[in-house]
């Protein structure tokens, strides 16, 4: 099989088990990966009624064709369940090297099921998977637990885990990995705590083979080079010095004189330069992938990563820290929240779509793609971001890229014949699980 | 003669490199296979591509004994032999880089060979951190770069 692996591992939880199982050709070929295969995996198996912190609930982890191919931008896996405190669906696509890795261990996705009574961690490597006791990285932040799960897997391993959030439940704990994009709002981590899985662990050496190498290369190629002429003009709110949200993007010939240059990026990305403008203030708008240097990385990006570390989603926790006390030492409300500890929420205002995206870890900045088409407002916009989600692509691509190029890609990678009405078929397809399932 | 020339500081740990360099090679997208690897430390801050670089006094060409490593005479490229390698895995242990890997799927050396004159890794680069260039001129940016910096230095502490 090309592009897909067309297999999956079933992992449950309370008796251990692991079954290595076929995905149908019919399922990938109508839901692709990603967003489409989970939400699709998810709404077969786990009840609408099922208690989000329950062993009935799902959590499964899905990658698309062309995670971890030369697709511009293309590092993009999703965890897909149902959170407290309803039990709404949820969705989040997260970068990193992690989807790559499980790609290349030869399984697209993973369902977790039940609830393990002891912690453990699932090391999944070259076909095989095994469930190892987790106890000795309870209660250990998101840096040091990859760390002891490296030193005792495959230095070249990714690690997607949760932090003291996710054990204690923390309804805006996320599911993170080596990048520090994590998978936003909804508390995802809370689930997969709820399940004592701290990490899931894979590696690989399983090459991924194109049905068309010679096709697939020249579109990806044309795509890259593309991209080197384009920056990718955000607009949106910033909400701290490193956390910004993009509302709004497009790709916009690169200014002149400007050298694409840029200091970080996750797998697989080919954006060249960026620029962010405050929609709010009329502010004047920064270059973003402009060259800051290594050093300034950890201390411009230390807030953020100390949210995250502890398995907190910053913009969440933040809100919640910040209501909670204008006097209290900062540091010690983030861990106090951390540790499960009750705190008054504030009111939401946005209309809480389940369908979230980690940020873009560019140049020392966390961008949270939260481009409102993408709840549903435009229609056009919010299928090409279903696409992209479920073929493991970045949702930043959204700004330059159609329907027919995302075709031509998946056709090359996978040998089935996608055209553009196909691929617009899989989004509404996506669209209507989501609206039977929630 | 060209040369991979490597700027770290251009690095973004995309790992395009690797994928570019395994599907040229070994026709498919597998970090694992590629001929180069980008090392990332510091909790994911740092990363910089690693790579045979083509040593005029190479380490593994002496140190093999079955002189399975030579020279390309048309790109400079330091070959192996894959029929004549008895794979001693010598050529790994002696490079100062750690430039040369070994494949435990296609049980064989992974050594850059330039790619016959196009390398993959250096057209993939999306920022410039692997750049094939000349090897008498590799490092003029640098110079450039240097050199006004210097300029700037030197303007402000006259004024």
């Amino acid at each position: 099989m090309f592009g897909w692996r067309g297999r999956l591992l079933r992992v449950n939880l309370t008796s251990g088990f692991i079954n290595n199982e076929v995905l149908g050709p019919a399922v990938i070929r109508d839901y692709l990966g990603g967003r489409g295969l989970g939400i699709y995996l998810h709404a077969k198996e786990t009840s609408v009624s099922a208690e989000p912190l329950g062993a009935e609930n799902n959590l499964i982890f899905a990658t698309g064709p062309l995670t971890g191919t030369l697709a511009p931008n293309g590092g993009r896996y999703t965890v897909v369940t149902r959170t407290p405190p309803v039990g709404a669906l949820m969705a989040a696509s997260i970068s990193g090297k992690w989807g790559p890795q499980l790609k290349l261990a030869g399984f697209d996705a993973i369902i977790f099921e039940g609830r393990s009574a002891a912690p453990v961690y699932l090391w999944v490597n070259d076909g095989k998977a095994e469930l190892r006791t987790a106890a000795h990285t309870t209660g250990k932040p998101v840096a040091e637990t990859m760390e002891l799960l490296l030193k005792e897997t495959d230095p070249r391993a990714a690690v997607s885990c949760i932090g003291p959030a996710g054990e204690n439940h923390v309804d805006c704990a996320v599911i993170v990995n080596e990048s520090f994009s994590a998978s936003g709002k909804n508390g995802a981590g809370a689930v997969m705590g709820s399940k004592n899985l701290k990490a899931v662990v894979a590696c690989g050496t399983e090459g991924l083979r194109m049905a068309d190498q010679a096709k697939f290369l020249k579109s990806a190629m044309e795509l890259r080079s593309f991209m080197k002429s384009r920056a990718i003009a955000i607009k949106g709110a910033r909400e701290h010095d490193s956390v910004l949200t993009a509302d709004n993007l497009a790709w916009e010939p690169v200014p002149a004189g400007v050298r694409p240059a840029r200091t970080r990026g996750c797998f697989g990305c080919a954006t060249s330069f960026s620029s962010f403008t405050p929609s709010d203030d009329g502010g004047k708008g920064f270059p973003l992938l402009g060259g800051s240097p290594h050093s300034e990385l950890r201390e411009r990006l230390g807030q953020y990563r100390s949210f995250v570390d502890l398995g907190l989603d910053f913009t969440s926790a933040r809100a919640i820290v910040s209501l909670a006390g204008k006097n209290g030492n900062q540091d010690e409300l983030v861990r106090k929240l951390a540790s499960g500890e009750k705190f008054e929420r504030p009111q939401n205002k946005n209309s809480n779509s389940g369908m979230d995206r980690g940020p873009c870890m560019a140049a020392g900045f966390a961008i949270y793609p939260r481009i409102p088409a993408a709840d549903g407002q435009d229609e056009a916009l919010s299928d090409l971001m279903a696409v992209l989600d479920s073929a493991g692509l970045c949702p930043f691509l959204c700004g330059g890229i159609g329907m027919g190029t995302v075709a031509e890609l998946l056709s090359a990678a996978t040998g089935v014949a996608f055209s553009q009405q196909d691929v617009s078929q899989v989004a509404q397809r996506i669209s209507r699980s989501i609206r039977w399932t929630a | 003669m060209g040369v991979l020339i490597i700027a770290p500081e251009n690095c973004t740990n995309c790992h395009s490199c690797e994928l570019a360099c395994s599907l040229f090679h070994e026709e498919e997208f597998n970090p694992a296979r590629a001929r180069l690897e980008v090392k990332t430390w510091d909790e994911n801050t740092h990363s910089a591509a690693v790579m045979c670089m083509q040593c005029e006094e190479a380490g593994c060409m002496a140190i093999c004994p079955a002189g399975a490593i030579s020279e390309d005479k048309a790109t400079g490229a330091r070959l192996v032999n894959q029929s004549k390698c008895i794979k001693c895995r010598m050529c790994i242990q002696i490079c100062p880089f750690g430039g040369n890997f070994f494949d435990v799927r296609g049980h064989k050396i992974l050594k850059c060979d330039l790619c016959s004159g196009d390398p993959q890794c250096a057209s993939v680069c999306p920022s410039g951190a692997i750049v094939y260039g000349e090897r008498s001129t590799a490092n003029v940016e640098k110079r450039r770069m240097a050199a006004a910096k210097l300029k700037a230095i030197a303007s402000e502490a006259r004024h």
